[in-house]
């Protein structure tokens, strides 16, 4: 008996370990299962879960603004709203005419309009109806209509218009950055989105947990230009009056300073408002300055003259013979405006010879004026911070033709920007150092604090290459002020104020043919011993004169006169000794101020001017070159001013507008 | 007294707390507008509850139980014929009385007494187990009828307590050929449940991914979608928990998985404390086994101690594993709380009663 009650027992416990064998193999199981979902499917399964869990909304960073060198701000973004409906909402559709007609009411808009949008809507649940103003926002806010949408969003206010519109480009409807330095500098506008990450359960309600995230935006870097606005606004004024008085098709003027690239002013004829962009046709948004090929005539004679007289081939006083100002070059004729006879080689620039030039260039080797005109930049980027601009084109010597060293001495055979023949001047100005050009002179973040200044940038400190020594730039200049003194550009000429410069006037290529269009070009730069400003003004197809020294140097004249306001040391040496008139220092008050400023003031019997009635542009222009500092409230008209107009002159000065 | 299987079913229930709380926030917010100490509060009772069970249950003697093992039987399927007639209804089913704010389930009763009952079966039958007609049969139609009246309210509780008596009747000596016979019944019986309910067949339809059955009305009436979408979002909850997990509190899936504090419980656990919490929860269950059946069975005084313990066992790591099975998506969805852990009434005190009755069993030990 015992020994059976042992073997029942055993069979009792061998069946008991079958059953924990069998039972032991679930939990195997599960491990398995478990190791296979985490490696075979865990990425595609949190994915799944991360995206079904996730309630994320955007917060919108602030695109940054623009200021010119100033400080002043030229882009700024305004508050927009808009109006939106879901027709679907409960109660909508029950009184729907009244409500349509309620909106109607108060956006002004038309029932038959509303209507429509909102049957012809492409979304079942959502329409856009429109944008509404701030004070309508707050009337329609203030309703009970089931559905409504309102949204404020942030749109873009360039807010001189089209002053510097193809330095400043435009955005679009999303305010991604279309054109120019909005385009050029988007990443650095945008700023960095921020979002707020609710969790989310399956019936979709949203709730705030432990596991939620914020995250705030950065807004977007404020842009410091090296642009002035007053220089621009000046420099557009002209340029749009030398379009007007030559019946120009196109313009463009560049002014740059030399001493370190940065574009002082840029403008073209014809421009745009960038607040509305789509009013004008496309070919108005090009930026002519930096994206036109053009074949740049006599100014170009500045490569030729380099060479000649960098590699000691002429001085400046041999003498050429221009003979009876025709030259036959291998079946070609090339012709000067009026006969010279024998000049000293100065004077073939002066006097813009194009025989002399070419017979000159005869003396140079083919890779000499290439490697001149090379060096000068032309057919290269000049990398300027703003998109599109183009190379030019500038053949290899092995590519060139019997007569292209001679066409390229007085050139033409090459294509080039107006930006690289600027530039090129520029280069001559400063002691013969090509430099880089730059428009964002400092980024900032919001708080104003700088990020990145073009001072600091090394491809800015230092010039690109030298391409003359400064002794050749000193035995050049005398041909090129003499351009203005008594050569071709004599309208260029301001009395007290040095000017160096040259004209120059080509032929168009039309459908492949030189046609009877011209493009009128002055290049130049002054105080023509320590100079400051450069500038090119270009004429496209002038109807009054072909010539540069006709239609575009009276352009650069009256610029470089209405400057000097704008230039302390160049005033300072064209001002008589007078006592009413000192120089007085204007402390910075502003943040976003540079370096404390000179600005004339006539200092003893000093008024405040009168700014009633004018526009917010027109005070702020005028402020600006009493180098007051103003304080503007509201839109639309200065109707009230602190000090009034007439009291004594104060540095500051507080304008409300309405 | 066997310690490991204490703390077993201490640390359990110390999980179970920490992850009820963690999971109960979507009830709560439905039907407590958001407070979650009030659920924490009735699991932390319903636990201590549990854990007085698994006190007293150690003290009384398991020959005492076995004694009275016939007429609590009898009294649960009672209970189980009465909740059928006035049981409120609860998930879909009629399973449940209200005794306060307890909800009471029959059929957790019904189980503990049927293991009870069929451990002193087998001991008193052990002389001619080998009779069909003598012994197994009376054993199997107390199973059955224990089991079809679980079924009618429970299905996947009533095959687990089959399966869980079967494996009890293997190790009691019963021939495998007359383990058959319930064996087939029952398959033939699942296959008639399905048929009759659209609901069932969705269920295992989704889990094979295949139809079964010709589409009818029903079908769409049940789309098999819900099983698939329960089936997957507890996928999601292993995947997004990795290795370590996304911390105590931080689960998101117990928004996505329905009745996460009971059904998924294991996912949440996983999701939360990674693979390493599942592993962890699996380990925990397997001590229990191990301990259960090799040593409280294999040193029970008497042969009634041996079946009562291999019995308690056999449940309570069968409703641990199946459990993780569903919420891992080795088997097809159903219910099924996970033992000492998840948020439940009567089935936690019903599982602390049986780790009561190992315990008791084991400190009467021989050695």
């Amino acid at each position: 008996m015992m020994q059976k009650h042992g073997q029942v027992r055993e069979q009792i416990v061998g069946r008991m370990y079958v059953v924990l064998l069998l039972l032991a193999l679930m939990p195997l199981l599960i491990v398995a299962q478990l190791a296979w979902i985490h490696l075979s499917k865990g990425k595609e399964l949190r994915r799944e879960g991360l995206l079904q869990a996730r309630s994320q909304t955007v917060l919108p960073a602030r695109r940054g603004i623009i200021a010119d060198q100033a400080g002043r701000a030229l882009v700024v973004n305004t508050p927009r709203f808009e109006l939106a409906l879901d027709p679907l909402f409960p109660g909508f559709e029950d009184r729907r005419s009244d409500y349509v007609t309620l909106l109607a009411r108060i956006t002004g808009w038309h029932p038959n309009t509303i209507t429509q949008r909102i049957d012809s809507r492409s979304s079942p649940q959502y329409v856009r109806l429109g944008t509404v103003t701030a004070t309508q926002h707050e009337a329609l806010d203030a309703l009970d209509v089931p559905g409504l949408i309102l949204l404020e969003k942030s749109s873009r206010r360039y807010k001189y218009g089209a002053t510097a519109a193809h330095v400043l480009g435009h955005v679009d409807r999303d305010g991604v950055g279309q054109a120019g330095l909005e385009l050029r500098y988007d990443e650095y506008l945008q700023g960095t989105p921020g979002r707020r990450m609710l969790l989310r359960d399956r019936r979709g309600y949203r709730r705030v947990d432990a596991a939620s995230v914020l995250v705030e935006p950065v807004d977007g870097q404020t842009l410091v230009l090296t642009i002035d606005l007053i220089r621009q606004t000046i420099l557009e004024e002209e340029l749009a009056r030398g379009v007007q008085a030559s019946g120009a098709e196109r313009a463009t003027a560049i002014a740059v300073d030399p001493r370190t690239g940065a574009i002082l002013a840029l403008a073209n004829v014809p421009s745009f408002d960038p607040n509305s962009p789509q009013d004008v046709p496309r070919h108005a948004w090009r930026n002519s300055a930096i994206t036109d090929r053009l074949e740049p005539g006599s100014s170009f004679k500045l490569v030729g003259a380099s060479a000649a007289i960098g590699l000691g081939v002429v001085s400046m006083d041999r003498i050429i013979d221009t003979g009876d100002g025709r030259l036959r070059i291998f079946g070609r004729t090339m012709q000067d405006v009026s006969v010279h006879g024998e000049i000293p080689f100065r004077d073939v620039i002066t006097l813009s010879s194009n025989v002399g030039m070419a017979k000159t260039a005869r003396l140079l080797k083919q890779q000499d004026l290439y490697r001149y005109a090379r060096d000068y930049g032309f057919g290269q980027k000049t990398w300027i911070d703003l998109p599109g601009e183009v190379a030019g084109l500038l053949k290899k010597t092995d590519r060139w033709s019997r007569t292209t060293l001679t066409s390229l001495a007085i050139g033409y055979e090459v294509d080039v920007t107006p930006l690289q023949i600027v530039m090129a001047y520029a280069a001559l100005a400063d002691g013969g150092r090509l430099r880089q050009p730059y428009v964002v002179a400092e980024r900032r973040d919001v708080t104003g604090n700088v990020l990145w200044r073009a001072e600091d940038e090394a491809a800015y400190q230092d010039s690109v290459r030298r391409i003359i020594d400064a002794s050749t730039a000193r035995t050049l200049l005398p041909a090129f002020t003499g351009v203005v003194e008594r050569g071709t550009a004599t309208r260029a000429h301001i009395d007290g104020l040095a000017i160096a410069g040259k004209t120059g006037t080509a032929r168009k290529v039309v459908n492949g043919r030189y046609g009877r269009k011209y493009r009128a070009t002055f290049v130049g730069f002054y105080p023509a011993d320590k100079p400051q400003v450069a500038m090119i003004v270009v004429m496209d197809e002038p109807k009054t004169s072909i010539y540069g020294g006709t239609v575009s140097a009276p352009v650069f004249r009256r610029v470089a006169e209405r400057w000097i306001g704008t230039l302390p040391e160049i005033a300072k040496e064209m001002m008589p000794p007078d006592p009413l008139l000192t120089l007085v220092p204007v402390p910075d008050k502003a943040p976003m101020r540079f370096a404390s400023r000179t600005v004339v003031r006539s200092q003893p019997d000093d008024h405040m001017p009168n700014f009633l009635g004018k526009s917010a542009r027109e005070a702020r222009y005028q402020a600006a070159l009493q180098g007051m500092q103003v304080y503007l409230t509201g839109h639309g008209r200065v109707i009230h001013q602190h000090p009034a107009p007439g009291d004594s002159a104060e540095h500051e000065v507080i304008l409300t507008l309405q | 007294m066997d310690r490991y299987v204490l703390w077993v079913a201490l640390v359990l229930g110390a999980i179970g707390t920490l992850a009820v709380y963690s999971a109960i926030g979507y009830l709560a917010q439905v039907k407590a507008a958001g407070d979650t100490e009030m659920f924490l509060v009735r699991h932390v009772t319903r636990l201590g509850v549990a854990l007085v069970a698994l006190a007293v249950f150690s003290m009384v003697d398991y020959r005492f139980l076995a004694r009275w093992s016939r007429i609590m039987l009898l009294g649960s399927l009672a209970l189980l014929v009465l909740v059928r007639i006035f049981g409120v209804t609860l998930g879909g089913a009629t399973r449940a009385f209200h005794l306060g704010t307890l909800s009471v389930q029959p059929s957790d009763f019904a189980k503990v007494a049927l293991v009870l009952y069929v451990g002193v079966l087998l001991v008193r039958k052990q002389g001619y187990i080998e009779n069909f007609q003598r012994a197994v049969l009376p054993i199997f139609i107390w199973v059955v009828a224990t089991v079809v009246l679980i079924g009618l309210e429970d299905v996947s509780t009533a095959g687990l307590v089959l399966v869980a008596t079967m494996l009890m009747c293997y190790v009691g000596r019963v021939r495998l050929a007359h383990l058959l016979w319930p064996g087939g019944t029952c398959v033939v019986l699942a296959v008639l449940m399905l048929v009759g309910s659209p609901q069932r067949a969705a269920r295992v339809e989704a889990y094979l991914g295949v139809d079964l059955f010709a589409a009818s009305e029903t079908t769409e009436l049940f789309n098999d979608s819900d099983e698939r979408y329960q089936a997957r979002q507890a996928r999601i909850a292993f995947a997004m928990g990795g290795l370590t997990g996304r911390g105590p509190g931080k689960s998101v899936q117990r928004d996505f998985l329905p009745a996460p504090y009971n059904d998924f419980i294991f996912a949440i656990v996983a999701e939360e404390y990674g693979l390493l919490g599942a592993l962890a929860l699996l380990g925990l269950f397997s001590i229990l086994m191990l301990r259960g059946f090799l040593r409280i069975a294999r040193a029970a005084p008497d042969p009634l101690g041996l079946f009562e313990a291999a019995g308690c066992t056999i449940l309570i790591s069968l409703y641990g594993f199946v459990h993780a099975g569903v919420a891992s998506g080795v088997l097809p969805v159903t219910g099924l709380p996970l033992p000492l852990v998840s948020y439940g009434g009567t089935s936690m005190v019903a599982a602390g009663a049986m780790i009561g009755i190992l315990l008791n069993i084991s400190r009467q030990a021989h050695r």
